[in-house]
């Protein structure tokens, strides 16, 4: 029953949300997070759940109470306002990303203006002078909406493929 | 090898200097993991990981990998998650129920409590028999819980929990035993690997209120409330400490950290006069217990629309090398309080803590930043100034709980203790 609803390829709306995405990409990377948040709807939820260490076939695979962070509007914005703040220190000098989006499956929902929407992450962080960076992988589960001819992003669930989080802190977003 | 009367000139608490090479070289190091990490109780786990019989979480004392169980007998059992055979870790998930543990590389088996139970092709593969009561899994032969903190100790000789953690007990009380439900675990903990010493994270924990005011000024300037040395510094026998600070003058925070009211004639009943007295008009506890669990309990906001709510956190700086380490951090919650009250709470820990929180994110560049500029000959041959309040702030002499209480929580005076222990093991015969 899935895959009858999943928007093909060449279909509309699956190009547009594609271009939305790396536009999304851009404005990460570009450091434009202000721009970034106009693109999330007043009623977001925009969470990452920790993953753990499971025997085969033990589901999920994540944890359902402890998560890395969980924002909604307000508090995603204060998370971008402490940038400017000049005392956000774990970003200044700020991190050099790199998203790269992929892997993007888009399926219809009930609501013909909301569309859930997979992709692939990885992304590169790198700091001062250290030659050596972070690359974090992962998956995103969306729920993009069409608000009078402009997509937004209603929902985000972030999973990165780490259990251990091998980095001094996830001063980014995803 | 740093001798003994090396480590007395490289650490010098009275005079307020720490060399900066015992943050950074690796014999210390591994004098450490002998010294300390071999013989202190250290934190294992909540009760409220593993509550009923047969529940288990894989952790870590220093470097050992430890599987912490609950037996039938609902007893906490620590056992080194190695064969005995030769070495295969036995258990290799982060939690869930097990009434045994058997070992992928030729199927050892281990009742949950430790004992051999199982040989595959016993008669076989050891026609002499084995002495299967000796070749259970090593089992840390002290452990004990202390209002749901469980501990452990590889030291057959060491003291009971209850003197080790001595002094601190009564403080550790203000958090986690002041309602009748007391608190317990959101889930299991946060993981991630900071380039730092351990030191770093017990050290300023244990008494570095100063540093509030410059490394999470972003607060401040996003509207929150400014910080100042009303407060006091506490630290106990043992090498542990507190800080305790008090709102900013001219601003105010809900008493007992926002607990409701319907809640105080619990506070009441579990904590002394004097304990309330302390507890009542605290903004902020930050803490550690020597060596390397620390805590933190600020109040405030989440942002400027929310209501006023608290948090505890508890986390452990696991060594994973001289300049590498774990961070585990949990968040805790009072059992009994509504639902609305322990959502803002939890939001309010990943808001600001973890490895995504605003604030612990310039913790963690902060020390990371101090090991990167460290590792050279000249600085590593330098010392780290530990001399606040040193000479010039007396003790308190009316102050309602154990240990040596200081009437500003800027001072360096816990930090200087906790070196002062650190020093005690690492020259001990």
């Amino acid at each position: 029953m899935e895959e009858a609803k999943t928007i093909g390829l060449n279909d509309p709306p699956y190009s547009e949300i594609v271009d939305f995405l790396y536009k999304e990409a851009e404005l990460m990377d570009e450091g434009r997070l202000s721009d970034w948040l106009e693109l999330m709807t007043e009623d977001l939820l925009y969470r990452m759940p920790m993953r753990v260490n499971r025997g085969r076939g033990e589901q999920p695979d994540y944890s359902h109470e402890t998560e890395i962070f969980c924002d909604d509007l307000p508090s995603l914005r204060l998370r971008i306002d402490r940038l400017s703040t000049g005392y956000a220190w774990a970003e200044d000098p700020p991190s050099r990303t790199r998203h790269v989006v992929s892997n993007v499956r888009v399926t219809a929902t009930s609501n013909p203006d909301e569309f859930d929407v997979r992709s692939y992450i990885l992304v590169y962080r790198n700091r001062g002078n250290s030659p050596e960076g972070d690359l974090f992988s992962g998956k995103r589960q969306d729920l993009l909406r069409n608000v009078n001819g402009h997509w937004r992003l209603a929902k985000r669930t972030i999973l990165l493929d780490q259990a251990v989080i091998g980095s001094r802190n996830l001063s980014i977003f995803f | 090898m740093a001798g003994t009367r090396d480590l007395r000139k490289l650490v010098r608490p009275q005079d307020g200097e720490v060399s900066r090479l015992i943050f950074s070289d690796p014999e210390i190091y591994q004098q450490e993991l002998e010294r300390i990490f071999s013989r202190c109780w250290l934190y294992v786990a909540h009760e409220s990981e593993i509550p009923h019989p047969g529940d288990f979480v894989t952790r870590t004392m220093g470097e050992d990998p430890v599987i912490v169980t609950r037996g039938e007998d609902q007893k906490v059992h620590v056992l080194l998650n190695t064969c005995r055979h030769r070495g295969r870790t036995v258990c290799r998930v982060d939690f869930g129920n097990a009434p045994e543990f058997r070992c992928p590389y030729h199927g050892w088996t281990y009742k949950n409590t430790g004992e051999l139970i199982g040989v595959p092709a016993y008669k076989q593969a050891y026609p002499g028999g084995l002495d299967l009561g000796r070749l259970g899994l090593y089992e840390a032969p002290q452990v004990d819980a202390y209002k749901g903190l469980i501990f452990a100790s590889w030291d057959v000789k060491t003291t009971s929990l209850s003197d080790y953690l001595g002094g601190m007990k009564w403080y550790l009380d203000l958090f986690v035993d002041r309602t009748d439900g007391g608190m317990e675990v959101v889930g299991p903990p946060q993981r991630w690997l900071v380039d730092t010493n351990w030191k770093l994270g017990s050290g300023n924990f244990i008494g570095d209120a100063y540093h509030v005011h410059m490394t999470h000024q972003y607060r401040i300037e996003l509207g929150g409330t400014p910080v100042s040395p009303q407060g006091y510094q506490v630290h106990t026998e043992n090498g542990h400490g507190l800080g305790l600070t008090h709102p900013a003058p001219g601003t105010t925070s809900e008493p007992y950290f926002g607990l409701p009211k319907e809640f105080w004639p619990q506070l009441e009943r579990h904590l002394t006069k004097g304990q309330l007295q302390v507890l009542k008009p605290l903004r902020n506890a930050h803490g550690t217990v020597f060596p390397n669990l620390s805590f933190l309990h600020p109040a405030g906001t989440r942002s400027r629309e929310e209501q006023f709510t608290s948090f505890f956190t508890l986390r452990q700086w696991q060594p994973k090398g001289p300049d590498k380490i774990e961070i585990w951090s949990w968040c805790l919650i009072e059992k009994d309080m509504p639902e609305r009250w322990q959502e803002a709470s939890r939001r309010a820990y990943l808001q600001t803590f973890g490895v995504a929180g605003t604030t612990e994110q310039d913790d963690t560049e902060t020390w990371a930043d101090i090991t990167q500029a460290n590792r050279g000959p000249v600085a590593r041959s330098s010392f780290f100034h530990y001399g606040m309040g040193l000479g010039t702030v007396e003790p308190l002499k009316d102050w309602p709980g154990p240990g040596t209480a200081y009437p500003t929580s800027w001072i360096e005076a816990n930090e200087r203790a906790m070196f002062e222990r650190w020093l005690e093991l690492m020259t001990q015969a």
